[in-house]
């Protein structure tokens, strides 16, 4: 029963894992500046005082604090030019 | 066949299946395979090469739809070439061919394998994941071997995995050397982790790892554990800004494991002091004086599997004639170094280790007090003691080729090279690369 609970875990988790990173990997920039970070810190900053710090029509965002998504692509955007 | 064995070949064939619009998720699956062995698990999986499909698939699909700003040529990635090409050398004058060619199949792979991580693992995102699936492909282990000590408290002897395999992280002491050197880790993924979805429920699994991963280690009664501990427990100590309280906690922590693995994990323990009449330990001791004289005949080594022809003679009591052992294993991943690949082949492997050890002491100082490198900070401190901790217990156990060192020693070249990267972008020096001319870093992502 332990050894079965270890299988299904672990290989779920690894699932996941990779699943999450399929994702994340395209909306993230790959190599993040500090002023990309600083840019991005000012964003939730001035959406937190508006009252608007859950981005995705409410929800929270796909990488939960770290930044919204919409953010994310502007992020990589500006990693491109 | 039961339902886990399709479970697993699901997982299986999910990680081939995502890998097709993600290139990288296919060295992801081949790190499941190399670590968690579902073709040991599952008789599913068991009746294809499940490890060439999967290695074969993330190079391929790299070299045709992945080459999205690939990093600059490293010293470590031509001196792991150089060993790859010294390692298949030494099999034309190896004292046991045959033996030898066994070995070499899964060492050169390794080696392979490790040259193409350096290429394919570029950002954040990847080589967290990459840590992440290495961490939750051994916790398959370690939460068997874990749990099953939590509940029955353990046994010299016992064997707890899922199978009773001496492959990889199934054998006793080098998963108790890798559950410990998990730790540094799994506290840097608990902070620092994007993966995740950050909650309490996160921060509880994670701690949890941490005490599956000393259950487990107790677990197996190795004898190396005690060094594992040590080292890490040095180095996390030093690492950590509330000294005190981190003394307490592994204080009180010490005392539970050991009141809950009871007087054996002690006995065990103790039998190291006894060096000189304890056949395990004198045992070894023997064997790396065999191969350190070898090595003197041999310079250029023996080939892989080379201590199958060694001679051990224990002296005798009482003017009695001592006991006689032949083809006792190197117990030391230099010595077995030394004994398989001669003075080159351990030249160029601790070259690597230094080099790798380098480049996570540059990561740690270029990235001290930069909020946007605070990741890369932690993570190469994690590293470095990960690493050290696995070349301390590989002092007594012959682990040189295990992938799970390799990828120790892969990963900080990684993180030093997205470093470099990142420092480019924010200098603005991004030169062009040199084997594509005109095509800067920041000009490749966008391709």
């Amino acid at each position: 029963m332990i050894s079965l609970f270890a299988i299904v875990f672990s290989a779920g988790m690894a699932l996941y894992i990779t699943l999450r990173a399929a994702k994340l990997d395209r909306m993230l920039p790959w190599f993040e500046t500090r002023s990309m970070f600083e840019q991005e810190r000012r964003r939730e900053k001035a959406a937190r005082e508006e009252g608007k710090y859950k981005v995705n029509h409410g929800r929270r965002s796909d990488t939960f604090g770290v930044r919204g998504s919409a953010a994310a692509a502007a992020a990589a955007r500006g990693a491109r030019r | 066949m039961g339902l886990s064995d399709i479970y697993v070949a699901v997982i299986y064939a999910s990680f081939l299946v995502i890998g097709l619009t993600t290139p990288f998720a296919l060295t992801l699956g081949y790190l499941w395979v190399d670590t968690a062995y579902p073709q040991l698990i599952s008789t599913v999986i068991s009746m294809i090469p499940s490890s060439l499909i999967m290695g074969v698939a993330a190079m391929l699909i790299y070299v045709v739809g992945d080459r999205r700003s690939p990093p600059r040529f490293s010293v470590y990635t031509a001196l792991a070439i150089v060993l790859g090409a010294w390692i298949t050398l030494t099999i034309t004058w190896a004292e046991l061919p045959d033996e030898a060619w066994t070995k070499w199949d899964w060492a050169f792979k390794t080696v392979v394998f490790n040259v193409f991580l350096t290429l394919v693992l570029r950002s954040r995102v990847q080589i967290e994941a990459f840590v992440q699936v290495l961490l939750f492909s051994a916790s398959m282990h370690m939460i068997s071997v874990g749990i099953k000590t939590v509940l029955s408290g353990s046994g010299y002897g016992r064997h707890l995995d899922i199978i009773d395999s001496d492959a990889g992280l199934f054998e006793s002491s080098f998963l108790a050397s890798v559950s410990i050197a998990l730790i540094p880790i799994i506290l840097f993924l608990r902070k620092h982790a994007i993966l995740i979805p950050k909650s309490r429920i996160r921060d509880f699994g994670y701690l949890g790892l941490i005490g599956i991963a000393i259950f487990s280690a107790m677990g197996t009664y190795a004898r190396t554990a005690l060094v594992g501990f040590l080292v890490v427990g040095v180095f996390l100590w030093l690492q950590s800004r509330r000294k005190v309280l981190f003394t307490l906690c592994a204080a009180v922590f010490a005392l539970a494991v050991l009141a809950r693995t009871a007087d054996t994990w002690g006995e065990r323990i103790q039998t190291t002091e006894d060096y000189e009449t304890e056949g395990s330990a004198m045992g070894r001791i023997l064997v790396w004086e065999w191969t350190i004289n070898y090595s003197f005949t041999h310079p250029l080594g023996g080939g892989f599997q080379a201590y199958l022809i060694d001679r051990i003679e224990f002296a005798g009591d009482n003017g009695q004639p001592g006991l006689v052992i032949y083809g006792k294993a190197f117990h030391n991943m230099f010595i077995e170094m030394l004994g398989e690949q001669g003075y080159p082949g351990l030249a160029i492997y601790v070259t690597m280790m230094l080099l790798s050890l380098s480049y996570m002491w540059k990561v740690r100082r270029r990235t001290k007090g930069q909020p946007h490198l605070q990741w890369a900070h932690d993570l190469s401190g994690a590293l470095m003691t990960s690493l050290l901790t696995v070349m301390a217990c590989g002092c007594f156990i012959g682990i040189a080729f295990q992938a799970v060192v390799w990828y120790l020693m892969t990963l900080p070249v990684c993180l030093h090279a997205h470093l470099q990267r990142v420092e480019q972008l924010e200098h603005g020096t991004d030169r062009p690369l040199p084997w594509m001319p005109g095509l800067s870093t920041a000009a490749s992502m966008a391709r």
